[in-house]
């Protein structure tokens, strides 16, 4: 029996792996800030097409968004706006592929990209991937990424990105 | 001189032979049309001037911060905000690219400042952070780290940190706790601005009414024609869009358009005073000569002589300046005046031999003495007056020749008929006794003696400024972009040069103690020193980093982040936060050009550094100053070695001084040259005298009288003033050989007919240079005025002075036997 529950286990794992993950799902954001404690609650729908096309638009507070279409960064959070080419900006460059990267399912490569190390752990349907960056955080990346996948469908459900000074964002994808 | 015992075989010679002559002069002419016509015109100004200093070359050489063109949009009635504003500019350039695809007049426009700008600006200046932080900084350094600053810099980080929602202001304290950023920075980001607001990343002016673009033309500065077709361009797309979109104004200006509408101006200006000067001319010689082969006969050697002096210049220099071509044809006029005199000569005689005879020596010593005025332009260093002297001279000549070789054969035996009204009338004029009424002779010496010593007053105008023409449109675009951009101060660029950079930035860092002081005096205000802080030469880096590396010992380190530990402690804030402040003062760095880093974009880099394609490094310095002030801020600041200013006037400036230094040099040898040839025309220093002083006293009477009325001359009517010369010797010349006449054989024919000629050519010249006031460039304009005087001078001196001066010379029996024995040689 218990070598069914783990084939299983493997199987979906690996389904999880090599599916193309697609979102098209509602998200809550919170974000903390480390040194005040100050909380912000924001919330919107993610449509994510398993490649480079991503798009966040926030319902709450409305107008805001965050869409990468390919090579192209848009940014309208928080009072800034601006378009940009990530290819231009390597912390822009590195964001945007940590993000698709964490979305896709991919975080492997997501831990190459910023140096981190890795590490896994499984509870009931849900896998949890922490990737702490080793040493120097690039200025203005992240110091720490812990993704939640659901095991069946290999679907990201969790993603808190922490900044190295600044914020914590918590993500929930629902 | 008798000068038809040349012309007078040679007509001989070819009445005998038709033929020869119609194929000598149809082929002759179709050589030099074909020669002529292949001749390249140079619009370059700088051609035209005096050779001067490699700096002031470059002023005039094509650099995109001067050669950009400012576009602006706006509200056109109701005021839109900021964002709409900044759509219509996006929508505005893109429809200009648009219209661009296939001309390609348009390098970049720099709409905007993107956003990686800035990001990987601050990247670079964080990596190399000791390159930007001015040795005199560390004085600030050293007090931001005593306990009470430090202390009261923490304190007030912790209100900003309570208070950040975003994470930046965190990410600002964490890298620079103690604020340092004040002492490096200073005011160099409004520098960057150049006093713009960012909009959405667009350029606004400050109250964030126009949005402002600057557009690099692909083409050079002297690409006249590619300047012409982009400026059609442009006006048909504002125009276009402005119809689209009726809610916003599209402005532009800048050099390019300018010297497109100045070129423009002249153009349509000359065909309108040359067409009505030519209508009126052609009314004029209809009416009295009732004969369209008279107007061809007239025409035809001036046609032939302008053909011939371009094919003899395409041959001598292969090009000649077109500005050059433009007052010559106006000198053209002259040629006219030896036509006519043939002409009439041949009206009232009705022979062509009779003509030869009379008028040979006259018409060619008239020639010979204009050209040399004109040929004396040669010994000068402006490529204007040379090309200038050079066209005149060999189209009199090319001209005078027709006339005196070829016309003569189209010239039929007539019955002369000079009896009408219309000649009767011109006798009756021309027969008045002006030198005879005392009165009258009375108030010319005067009018002689007033002009003569006014003659100092007059003033040279070295501001080819004042010779600019520029249109409504970009007067008002100008004036809008002054009012909300440059408060009422002038914004003139200098730039240090060298095919170094690191010597042009050192240059530059030595502009600054000059402007520093310069501001002190108030002559400038609030320059932006952010060149020379943002570019750092490799030398200045290296010592900047061992500066640096003296201040933060560790011992000093280690202070510093002691007193930000304690006060993080005390405030409850976690130490860890610096890390990155500390990891700054753990850096090892390196010197590294932000030049050649690839973080600033080019269309933004050539607003601080060009490189030419002679490998030319330009660094640019914006200085805001008083206009009235512009010269003494300017001589100081190109007194610094390597620099100029980025403003051809300012060079023009010396230039044209120069020219008319040379010029006046050119005016003593051109009257000697006229002196030393009617001396040996006239074999008599008192006939060449005669001759010559109302030459000279006109020259006089032109400045005095200018003087007197607060005219000036300037670059473009004081060449034109040896057309004034040309003419008054022609005039003296022909009255001269008309009173000897009279004085040897009692016939007033010829002075009768030689003033008739006088009569016509004064006519039509008056009316050549009347249709000049009509014009309106100001260059154009200014010919005018200073040429009537000195016409209206030239022909009262011959009709009145001159014949009084002989006829009282010819009581004084010498001279009377000196007369009259030329007679018996001839």
């Amino acid at each position: 029996m218990k070598r069914i529950v783990l084939i299983t286990i493997l199987l979906l794992s690996y389904i999880a792996a090599f599916s193309q993950h697609t979102y098209d799902i509602d998200f809550t954001q919170t974000k903390v800030m480390k040194v005040s404690g100050k909380t912000t609650e924001k919330a919107g729908h993610l449509v994510f097409d398993g490649n480079d096309h991503l798009s966040m638009n926030y319902t709450e507070p409305k107008g805001e968004y965050f869409i990468i279409e390919g090579n192209l960064v848009k940014i309208n959070l928080d009072g800034k706006k601006a378009e940009l080419e990530a290819d231009k900006v390597k912390l822009v460059q590195l964001q945007r592929s940590t993000l698709l990267n964490c979305l896709a399912g991919n975080y492997e490569q997501a831990a190459i990209e910023n140096h981190a190390d890795k590490s896994i752990s499984y509870e009931g349907n849900f896998q949890t991937v922490t990737l702490t960056v080793n040493g120097k955080v690039p200025r203005g990346g992240y110091s720490s990424v812990v993704l939640t996948y659901r095991i069946s469908d290999g679907m990201l459900t969790r993603m808190v990105l922490e900044e190295s000074v600044g914020a914590i964002n918590t993500y929930e994808l629902k | 001189m008798t000068m038809h015992r040349i012309f007078l075989p040679i007509y001989y010679y070819f009445k005998s032979r038709k033929a020869l002559m119609y194929t000598l002069m149809v082929v002759s002419f179709l050589v030099f049309l074909f020669f002529g016509l292949k001749i390249r015109y140079e619009e370059n100004i700088v051609s035209l001037l005096p050779t001067s200093s490699v700096e002031s070359q470059l002023a005039f050489s094509s650099i995109e911060l001067k050669d950009k063109i400012y576009l602006q949009v706006t509200s056109a009635d109701e005021p839109l905000e900021p964002a709409t504003i900044a759509e219509r500019m996006d929508e505005f350039t893109d429809l200009l690219f648009e219209k661009d695809t296939t001309s390609h007049f348009i390098s970049n426009i720099l709409v905007r400042m993107e956003p990686e700008t800035g990001i990987n600006a601050l990247e670079f200046v964080l990596d190399h952070l000791p390159s930007f932080v001015d040795t005199t900084s560390y004085e600030a350094f050293a007090k931001a780290m005593e306990p009470a600053v430090a202390e009261a810099q923490m304190d007030a980080n912790y209100e900003l940190l309570m208070n950040d929602e975003t994470g930046d202001v965190t990410q600002t304290i964490a890298y620079d706790p103690l604020n340092l950023r004040e002492a490096i920075l200073g005011d160099m980001l409004e520098g960057v601005m150049n006093g713009h607001t960012l909009i959405d990343g667009h350029f606004f002016c400050p109250d964030s009414t126009v949005a402002i673009a600057y557009l690099a033309p692909a083409f050079k500065t002297l690409d006249s024609k590619s300047a012409r077709a982009f400026a059609k361009m442009l006006s048909k797309t504002q125009k276009e869009f402005e119809a689209q979109h009726p809610d916003v104004k599209v402005y532009a200006h800048g050099d390019p358009i300018g010297s497109v509408s100045n070129a423009g101006r002249i153009r349509s200006d000359l065909v309108v005073t040359v067409g009505i000067s030519i209508v009126l001319i052609l009314i004029l010689l209809v009416f009295f000569f009732r004969s369209s082969a008279f107007i061809a006969r007239l025409l035809l050697p001036i046609i032939y002589g302008t053909m011939f002096s371009l094919a003899c210049i395409y041959w001598i220099k292969g090009e000649m300046s077109l500005m050059a071509l433009g007052l010559g044809a106006i000198v053209l006029g002259v040629a006219i005046s030896y036509c006519l005199h043939l002409m009439v000569h041949h009206f009232f005689t009705g022979s062509a031999e009779r003509l030869l005879l009379d008028e040979s020596t006259p018409v060619f010593l008239g020639c010979i003495t204009t050209v040399g005025a004109f040929s004396s332009l040669l010994f000068t260093e402006s490529e204007l007056l040379h090309d200038f002297g050079l066209f005149a001279s060999l189209a009199l000549i090319g001209s005078t020749l027709y006339g005196l070789v070829f016309l003569p054969h189209f010239l039929p035996e007539i019955k002369a008929d000079s009896n009408s009204k219309a000649f009767r009338r011109i006798s009756r004029i021309n027969n008045l006794p002006f030198d005879r009424k005392p009165w009258f002779l009375v108030m010319i010496a005067c009018i002689v003696v007033v002009g003569i010593v006014f003659s100092p007053t007059v003033k040279f105008d070295s501001d080819l400024r004042n010779l600019d023409y520029n249109s409504s449109e970009e007067v008002a675009a100008e004036t809008l972009f002054n009012e909300k951009n440059n408060d009422g101060f002038m914004h003139l660029y200098f730039a240090t040069v060298s095919t170094d950079l690191d010597e042009a930035l050192e240059a530059n860092q030595s502009l600054m103690p000059i402007l520093d002081s310069l501001t002190d005096k108030g002559l400038v205000h609030g320059y932006s020193d952010m060149v020379s802080k943002l570019f750092v030469s490799q030398k200045e880096q290296e010592q900047r980093i061992a500066a640096w590396n003296a201040f933060w010992t560790d011992q000093r380190k280690s202070e510093a982040l002691q007193v930000i530990k304690n006060n993080a402690t005390s405030l409850g804030l976690d130490p860890d936060l610096f890390l990155d402040f500390e990891g700054l003062l753990d850096n090892v760095y390196e010197p590294a050009s932000l030049f050649e880093s690839g973080v600033v974009p080019q269309n933004l880099l050539g607003n601080f550094i060009e490189c030419n394609a002679d490998n030319q490094y330009m660094v640019f310095t914006d200085v805001p100053m008083d206009p009235a002030q512009k010269d003494v801020v300017t001589n100081a600041l190109v007194a610094n070695p390597k620099t100029f200013v980025l403003e051809p006037f300012y060079y023009c400036k010396s230039m044209v001084e120069l020219i008319n230094d040379d010029f006046n040099i050119a005016v003593w040898i051109s009257a000697l040259f006229v002196l030393i040839i009617l001396l040996i025309s006239f074999r008599n220093i008192i006939t060449a005298l005669l001759s010559f002083i109302p030459m000279v006293a006109s020259w006089f009477m032109v400045q005095g009288y200018m003087g007197l009325i607060g005219l000036e001359f300037n670059l473009i009517n004081i060449i034109i003033s040896t057309f004034i010369f040309g003419v008054g010797v022609d005039y003296s010349i022909f009255i001269t050989e008309g009173l000897l006449n009279q004085a040897r054989t009692g016939s007033k024919d010829i002075l009768t007919w030689h003033k008739v000629a006088i009569f016509f050519s004064a006519i039509i010249l008056v009316m050549v240079v009347s249709s000049l006031l009509f014009a309106v460039h100001p260059a154009i304009r200014s010919i005018g005025l200073s040429t009537l005087i000195g016409m209206a001078s030239t022909i009262m001196m011959s009709y009145s002075l001159q014949p009084w001066m002989f006829w009282q010379l010819m009581k004084i029996p010498a001279y009377k036997k000196s007369v009259m024995n030329k007679t018996q040689q001839q």
